[in-house]
């Protein structure tokens, strides 16, 4: 049954059950998770609200998606725990190549590679900047949280600062940042 | 008689005794509840069965902004649905998150702080 909170021990032991099942079936996969997971992983975040790890790879072999569907089952999860639903989409597609990844974990047939702060970042002022006149209502929050980890709490620090001042070309998201002026 | 049970494993979070709820609590219902009506062509099921009565008035003020912010007012009409159209404003501000990043949308009208 769902759960409220979720922290990395519950995203561990999904991985690790992924992992057992995809070494007896003889597959390797790689992960390169953004979001909540990237989020809690990097310590963005105390804990996870909902159990899903987005990935941005092309789509998994069915025989992959059926193995994840099995630890869902198993550990009463959501179907799309692992899912790759944000690769899709333009603002994330657009700039792969652009993110930087970190390889963590010691899963033997599957490469886990984790987004690393820069990256987080833009793919969060993209969000906002392409989610037009309704963004996703967390995706504010959320990059005011990662500026504010990094120790950015005004628009003036935005602009002068090395890591943030490619905002100022996303003209959505510097108007809310404008708007804000601190946080 | 309360709304809503004590919470077990078993407890979807939207039913769960609030009674001792901070601001990451409540954060991670509206994170859970939005990802249920993002996802709503994979848990239409789920949104089906959703009873607002067994709901604190919180919880029925944080549906109603996520339904309304997007747009999604044809789900006012599933007969379980439709009685959050009466949803009113919080007397008391229900603070997702200090941020305060959403105030001139529907959550701020419903003195919802995200």
């Amino acid at each position: 049954m769902a759960k409220l909170k979720v922290n990395l021990d519950d995203f561990n032991e999904a991985f690790e059950k992924l992992n057992d099942i995809l070494k007896n079936k003889h597959l390797n996969i790689e992960v390169k998770a953004i979001g909540g997971y990237a989020m809690l992983y990097r310590g963005l975040r105390a804990y996870g609200y909902t159990m899903d790890a987005d990935t941005v790879t092309p789509d998994y072999p069915e025989e992959v998606n059926e193995i994840i569907k099995t630890v869902a089952r198993e550990l009463d999860l959501d179907e799309d725990w692992l899912n790759n639903d944000a690769y899709k989409l333009p603002e994330v597609k657009g700039i792969i190549n652009l993110l930087s990844w970190e390889e963590i974990g010691s899963y033997s047939n599957i490469k886990m590679l984790l987004a690393d702060l820069d990256s987080l970042l833009l793919l969060k002022v993209r969000a906002i900047d392409g989610g037009g006149a309704i963004p996703r209502s967390t995706d504010k929050s959320d990059l005011l949280n990662i500026l504010k980890f990094m120790g950015i709490n005004n628009v003036e620090s935005v602009i002068k600062n090395n890591s943030t001042k490619f905002i100022c070309d996303y003209n959505f998201c510097l108007s809310f940042l404008k708007e804000k002026e601190m946080w | 008689m309360l709304p809503y049970t004590p919470n077990d494993e078993k407890t979807e979070p939207y039913y769960m005794d609030q009674s001792d709820w901070g601001i990451n609590e409540f954060y991670a219902l509206h994170r859970y509840m939005h990802k249920l009506i993002s996802k709503r062509d994979k848990k239409i099921e789920e949104i089906k069965r959703l009873d607002p009565d067994k709901m604190s008035e919180n919880t029925k003020v944080l549906l109603y902004c996520i339904i309304e912010y997007y747009g999604l007012e044809s789900l006012f009409e599933l007969s379980n649905l439709a009685s959050l159209k009466d949803c009113k404003p919080l007397k008391t501000p229900l603070i997702l998150d200090l941020c305060n990043a959403n105030y001139d949308t529907v959550y701020g009208k419903m003195n919802v702080i995200l």
